[in-house]
């Protein structure tokens, strides 16, 4: 069976352009604090517990010397509770101290005592607070939903209150002309829906004109801002074999460089600028991207 | 030490942005009597914690709707329980309209809410994601978990089933009203 065409393209009865009309309809706008109601219902929400075996333990113990020593006894403190995603890798060797080596820990401290947590990037301390702290390659972004954290990396001492976040080691400065990237070449495929704009891109793209140079270029962009970072970098090194040389080639190398400084993959970042050095070496932005890639070394 | 490539948190903020809206509106049309706004988050809560099943999907935007389509039938369900226990009101949430929507889009969009109701939730899926949202039958396929045939057969029904339920109600409309259909028909 092979579909028909849809009744937004072709509808020949009333009740065929009734459904055209519905879907006409362009969604709503999100509300602007949208995201921010995602990340704490994030934090606060468990779908994967895994409490701290040892304030877990010390829970039990207390309430097991309760019983059998039949005293009346202080309740025990509330215990330290942290959930971890699928694939994160931590460790708790004392009540007091995480060790975070990746992924994503949400964790909620009611007590008094201070709670240390460790990444590769920083430190973080903590007292009373609910937070969640996220440790990828590029960096540890930590959001606090109550209380507060202060971390420290190499002498520097950052607080994060309750409704802020941070990201740790901050991403380098981007030189302002190297944000001046070149507008994409306007093309047929401009006020179309997403998957028809992907769709008339990827056509265009075909070829070995300037046209299709500009299509992958833009194909990349669209991609980016689509939220599909890796499918933005792959049209646009596939610009790069398919035309090393084309009219377009430093822009196509900049567009690289900026997102991948952008989503914090640094170490990728730094192979694009010493790639955009070595093929764009007379070109006015060389020396910012030079300065940018010093920054991203360091 | 090397890690995992994993969706990150920023990623998902931007699958958010690109393409929250259109699954809010495919989350209103699947579970109307729901909050659509409750159910975009509680969809990206559940992204942020299976960020390495995002990353491994074919398409993160089928991924998306796969999980939309599950969530609004979940929730849909239990809503219909408690109802029928009595446990909570119905409440019709009214679609928030904006001065951007014209009245025929206004009318049309009421009249396939309602023909979508008679739809069991195997086509309404289907027809909402194909006909409304406007997803390739391959990402519908991948999001539903279904081999392509079994869209194509289900959507062939669909739309069959909501052609007939408009025509009922365009007729009923018309006698109410006590005009005739042609008179209807712009």
């Amino acid at each position: 069976m092979t579909p028909q065409p849809r009744f937004a393209d072709k509808a020949t009865t009333e009740a065929e352009r009734t459904i055209a009309q519905a879907a006409s309809v362009a969604p709503h706008r999100l509300k602007a604090d949208g995201w921010d109601d995602v990340m704490v219902r994030a934090v606060t929400s468990s779908p994967n517990r895994a409490a701290l075996l040892p304030a877990f333990f010390l829970s039990f113990a207390l309430g097991v010397a309760t019983v059998l020593m039949l005293k009346p006894v202080q309740p025990a403190p509330p215990a330290t509770v942290a959930h971890a995603t699928a694939g994160t890798r931590w460790s708790s060797k004392t009540a007091d101290e995480v060790v975070l080596e990746s992924g994503r820990l949400s964790v909620t401290t009611p007590s008094g005592a201070p709670l240390r947590v460790r990444t590769p990037h920083c430190e973080l301390e903590v007292t009373r607070s609910r937070f969640l702290a996220e440790v990828l390659p590029g960096g540890t972004t930590l959001w606090v939903e109550e209380g507060e954290a202060v971390l420290r990396s190499n002498g520097t001492t950052r607080v994060v209150s309750a409704g802020q976040s941070l990201t740790w080691p901050p991403a380098p400065v981007i030189p302002t002309p190297l944000l001046a990237l070149a507008p994409p070449l306007e093309s047929r495929c401009a006020s179309r829906t997403p998957l028809e704009t992907r769709a008339c891109l990827r056509n265009e793209a075909a070829g070995a004109s300037l046209e299709a140079q500009a299509a992958l270029y833009e194909l990349g962009s669209f991609e980016v801002e689509q939220g599909a970072l890796d499918d933005g970098l792959h049209a646009w090194r596939e610009s790069l074999e398919r035309f090393p040389k084309g009219v377009l080639h430093p822009e196509v190398r900049l567009a690289l460089l900026i997102s991948l400084v952008k989503a914090r993959r640094f170490s990728e970042a730094s192979a694009a600028a010493s790639d955009f050095e070595t093929n764009c070496a007379g070109d006015p932005r060389a020396a910012d991207v030079k300065a940018l890639r010093r920054q991203l070394e360091d | 030490m090397t890690y995992a490539r994993t969706t990150t948190v920023e990623e998902v903020h931007r699958l958010y942005l690109a393409h929250g809206p259109a699954l809010r509106q495919a989350l209103a049309r699947l579970a109307p009597e729901l909050d659509a706004d409750d159910l975009l988050q509680e969809l990206f809560v559940i992204a942020l914690s299976k960020t390495a099943e995002l990353s491994g999907a074919r398409s993160p935007h089928a991924w998306l709707y796969g999980v939309a389509v599950k969530l609004a039938f979940t929730r849909s369900r239990g809503a219909r329980l408690r109802r029928f226990f009595g446990l909570s009101e119905v409440e019709h949430l009214a679609l928030v309209d904006t001065p951007s929507r014209s009245v025929e889009q206004r009318d049309a969009q009421k009249r396939v809410s309602r023909a979508l109701e008679s739809l069991t939730h195997a086509k309404r899926e289907v027809f909402v994601l194909y006909e409304l949202q406007g997803l390739p039958g391959e990402d519908i396929a991948a999001a539903l978990g279904i081999p392509l045939k079994t869209v194509w057969t289900r959507l062939f029904h669909a739309r069959k089933e909501m052609t007939a339920a408009i025509e009922r109600q365009l007729i009923t409309e018309s006698r109410t009203s006590g005009l005739s259909r042609d008179e209807v028909e712009p």
